[in-house]
């Protein structure tokens, strides 16, 4: 049974919102941010996905793939600019916190 | 149609889950289920090898994710997450079992032993392997669209270089040392 692409759009608008939300109000630190910039990107892959199946293409699995593969490199250079930055600074925290612990 | 539902109320939920989390280790955790979920709902669209794929670059990921976390905690936050030990051994526990039953799932239904499984592998003996979905894929990906991939190899090519010089770049500090 071919699910309709409709659900897959509204699955994936409201996992774009979700990242969205992260990226905007929930900063705390640089992994919190990869988090949700990586959830943004399953929503695009999640819909490729959910279009090649509609379709019954390969297609969308292939462009599901690159943008996949393209995520994971995007992932590890940000890991790296965190490395460089935990290097420089000492912690990952982007926003200070309000009471330190001690 | 229940397990498209099922799958996207667990994708919706662990992904807000790993976006409102405080600890940064559970928020991967919750993360990779968002992943796990993800994947769940490619096999329902016939994808089945990004859905192996997706599993296995961001449980990679999530591995790397929590190294890098763990390491720069200091000596007290590292103690206060030991009290997760016990979950950690009863995940890897389930994970293992998942793992073993898949290969046991593997295994042809002439020999049993993994001996004879050794001997008769071959693609004909592979359930998975007799879909045509990764031979399609192959050749989409290296028949029309050959030049998206040469593009993304090198895009790839280029994000190690600069993964490399970022992370072995000398600080100020570094320098002055």
């Amino acid at each position: 049974m071919t699910i309709d692409f409709a659900y897959y759009l509204i699955l994936s608008s409201l996992l774009l919102f979700i990242g969205i939300f992260g990226m905007a109000f929930r900063r705390s630190n640089l992994i919190r941010v990869l988090l949700s910039l990586q959830i943004i990107i399953l929503a695009i892959i999640l819909c490729f996905a959910g279009l090649g199946g509609f379709m019954e293409d390969r297609m969308g699995e292939a462009y599901g793939l690159i943008t996949l593969l393209l995520a994971i490199g995007e992932a590890f250079l940000f890991l790296g600019i965190s490395y460089a930055y935990f290097r420089k600074s000492g912690h990952i925290e982007l926003e200070p916190k309000e009471n330190p612990k001690v | 149609m229940i397990t498209f539902f099922l799958f996207s109320a667990l994708l919706l939920i662990f992904a807000t889950g790993a976006v409102l989390r405080k600890d940064t280790l559970e928020s991967s955790i919750l993360f990779l289920c968002t992943a796990f979920c993800a994947s769940a709902l490619f096999i329902l669209s016939k994808a089945e090898f990004l859905a192996a794929s997706a599993i296995v670059s961001y449980t990679a990921l999530t591995i790397i994710i929590f190294l890098f976390t763990f390491l720069s905690m200091d000596t007290k936050e590292r103690r206060r997450k030991r009290s997760l030990l016990p979950f950690g051994i009863i995940t890897a526990i389930a994970f293992l079992t998942e793992t073993v039953l898949l290969f046991v799932s593997f295994i042809p239904k002439e020999g049993c032993s993994l001996c004879k499984l050794s001997l008769t592998l071959s693609a004909r003996d592979y359930p998975m392997l007799n879909k045509d979905n990764a031979w399609e894929l192959s050749y989409l990906l290296f028949g029309n669209l050959w030049f998206l991939v040469i593009i993304t190899g090198i895009i790839l090519f280029l994000i190690m270089l600069c993964v490399m010089s970022v992370s072995t770049a000398k600080t100020a500090d570094t320098e002055e040392k």
